[in-house]
């Protein structure tokens, strides 16, 4: 028998309160802990992600929009440059390495992106089976993607234009896996990687004719089996938007002659009025980040936005809607300690008589005190426990849930440690809730209680 | 053993409770009678160390009670003194083990369930032990109370108007009870009653209204 025993039987004793007392300051807890845990795990994804990229070139639009598509790949790019465009930048002193990517397809929601060796390196991403893509048509998996939709070397998919699932599918050239990726904890994970000309090849006989993609679409549903007529009937177009390989892609077509594709293909001259997305840029020298982005921008038709000062912008929004579900939590930590001091409050009315008695048996006044301050902390810390793996337990149905985190993965298997802070914060509630019914234990007077019988 | 002299508690200016000057030898029953509000709860209460009097000394086996602090009067309360109250007010939320365990743990006692389980089996309540206060009857409670006030073997048991909700019978029956229990604990029995059915049990009575007076 100890005080901790007689405080657990009086919370026993009034179940209901102290468990709705527990879920509404755990419900609080959880909400801080949800934001830290998604602040943690945004921010680290943020600046992992950007890891060595000191700007992204681009298309001229939302800069934010820019470092989202190109680096994060959520959100629409904000358009297409021009190869022969971005290879003068490539060759800008101030720039040490430059990383293309085409991007514009998809399969199953996954990006497939066409790029250069050296963006697997950025992400330090290793191959875990397979070889990398040295032709056209030759893809890279990520490992989520490989394992979420079953994929194996040598399997082929037909990829989606646009980046949601349900796009126009280019059913005539098939993609064939070549290689998987070892899981890195980036976004590379949910990629499909291939060589920058494979993402011209796919688009080769409908680039420019957006305007007749429905049309396009009924062709390739009806003709399915006709695909000979069906390339010529893309060429056609073709044609008529006047690309100047035309025929050497309406030839490939066929799938008997690909193209060889190395890191460097993609700058052959030929291809210099094909486009790309954009371009992860390394600065040679750091003073460039001052001279760069505005050299970019005022003498180019692209834009250059730096992730870092981006994505400080971004966490600066965010960081009003975050405050302001700090907030509610707090109201929600309020309300649980003024729903443990009134809980309390009560029972020290219906215990006067036992208080009395305690002290008759011997127990000092700091033994009521502890006693009332025992039954706050077990509430709190029970309450705190509860609202910890609630918040996890939440994050992780949020991260399973919330389909553009497919590429910002929130996870609820992460503890960091503001958590024992948050498990302070909940004992500090139980301390501020039970110490007035705690002094008034401290201060009952047993004699002119008992007198009262 | 105990020893009260010229002690007065005065509540208000115009409220003072004078109270009879007491010696008593260990061993010695007293009986205690006085209508309601004559004092004898203030006797009682400053008996068991749970009302520091205004005036007058109080010694229990040569310790001046009221000379310690709050504190140790508390350890020195629930080691010496069993109190039995009118109404039981036994801990509800325990079992009559638990209560009673309580009642050793706040003394400051070593847990000592041998002595629990001896003492309910001579108190016939040993098949309660795992029962609720709620589950009992009134005699089992009253019972429970005595044994929570004999269990550290106290050297002094007050009981404030054991009997005055019973009838003739059961009456007898909780003031043999008692002076048992006070006998084989090698305990001071002091009942305070006014309950006039009582006095034929003891020797030693102090009828607390023809001393008391109020003073203005």
């Amino acid at each position: 028998m100890n005080l901790m025993k007689l405080s657990l039987s009086y919370l026993r004793r009034r179940l209901l309160n102290t468990l709705l007392n527990v879920l509404l300051l755990s419900l609080g807890i959880a909400t801080v802990v949800l934001l830290l845990l998604f602040t943690y795990q945004l921010e680290d994804n943020l600046y992992k992600n950007a890891e060595g990229i000191d700007v992204v070139v681009g298309a001229k639009g939302s800069p934010i929009q820019l470092i989202l598509s190109s680096i994060y790949h959520i959100d629409s790019p904000t358009g297409n440059i021009n190869l022969g465009e971005a290879k003068q930048l490539m060759r800008h002193p101030m720039v040490a390495e430059s990383v293309p990517l085409a991007l514009g397809d998809n399969y199953q929601g996954y990006r497939i992106v066409g790029t250069t060796t050296q963006y697997l390196e950025k992400y330090a991403a290793e191959l875990y089976e397979g070889v990398l893509w040295d032709h056209e048509f030759e893809i890279v998996l990520g490992a989520d993607v490989a394992d979420n939709e079953n994929l194996k070397i040598g399997d082929t998919i037909y990829s989606s234009h646009g980046f949601t699932a349900s796009g126009h599918t280019h059913d005539d050239h098939a993609l064939i896996v070549t290689g998987i990726l070892q899981a890195t904890g980036t976004v590379i994970d949910g990629l499909i990687l291939s060589g920058v000309e494979t993402m011209w090849g796919i688009h080769e006989h409908h680039e420019h004719d957006d305007e007749h993609d429905h049309e396009h679409g009924h062709h390739h549903d009806q003709d399915d089996d006709h695909h000979h007529n069906n390339g010529h009937n893309h060429d056609d177009e073709h044609h008529n938007h006047g690309h100047a390989d035309d025929h050497k892609h309406g030839d490939n077509h066929h799938h008997v002659h690909v193209r060889d594709i190395t890191d460097t293909s993609f700058l052959s001259d030929r291809y210099n009025d094909e486009q790309i997305t954009s371009m992860l840029i390394r600065y040679s020298n750091p003073l460039a980040a001052a001279q760069f982005p505005r050299f970019v921008n005022e003498n180019t038709s692209m834009q250059a936005a730096a992730p870092a000062f981006e994505i400080t912008r971004l966490l600066n929004l965010l960081g009003v809607g975050i405050d302001t579900i700090r907030l509610f939590a707090f109201v929600l930590i309020f309300a649980s300690v003024l729903g443990i001091f009134i809980a309390l409050l009560n029972s020290m009315k219906e215990r006067k008589y036992d208080l009395a008695i305690m002290r008759t048996l011997g127990g000092s006044r700091f033994s009521l005190f502890s006693l009332v301050i025992i039954e706050g902390l077990l509430i709190s810390l029970a309450g705190g426990i509860l609202g910890i793996l609630l918040g996890h337990a939440a994050i992780e149905v949020a991260g399973r849930f919330f389909s553009e985190a497919q590429q910002f993965e929130v996870t609820g298997f992460v503890f960091i440690t503001e958590e024992w802070a948050v498990l302070v914060l909940a004992l500090i509630v139980g301390i501020i809730a039970s110490i007035i019914p705690a002094f008034m234990a401290y201060k009952t007077d047993i004699a002119q209680t008992l007198a009262k019988t | 053993m105990i020893s009260l002299k010229s002690v007065r508690h005065r509540y208000n200016s115009v409220n003072t409770v004078e109270l009879p000057d007491i010696d008593l030898q260990s061993g010695t029953d007293l009986l205690v009678l006085g209508l309601s509000g004559s004092g004898k709860s203030t006797l009682l209460h400053i008996l068991a160390g749970l009302l520091k009097p205004t005036e007058g000394s109080y010694t229990l086996q040569g310790t001046n009670l009221y000379a310690l602090n709050e504190s140790e009067r508390d350890q020195y309360r629930g080691k010496n003194i069993g109190v039995i109250f009118q109404q039981m007010h036994l801990i509800s939320t325990l079992t009559v083990f638990d209560n009673l365990k309580l009642a050793q743990y706040l003394a400051g006692l070593k847990p000592n369930s041998e002595r629990i389980e001896q003492l309910c089996t001579d108190l016939d309540i040993a098949d309660k032990l795992k029962s609720f206060p709620d589950e009992l009857s009134q005699g089992q409670k009253q019972r429970v109370s005595i044994a929570r006030a004999v269990v550290n073997k106290p050297v002094l048991l007050l009981a404030d108007e054991p009997t005055s909700s019973l009838d003739d019978l059961r009456s007898n029956d909780v003031v043999l009870l008692l002076k048992d229990q006070a006998e084989k604990n090698d305990a001071t029995l002091i009942i305070s009653t006014h309950d006039h059915r009582v006095k034929s049990h003891f020797n030693n009575v102090v009828d607390i209204d023809k001393i008391q007076k109020e003073v203005v």
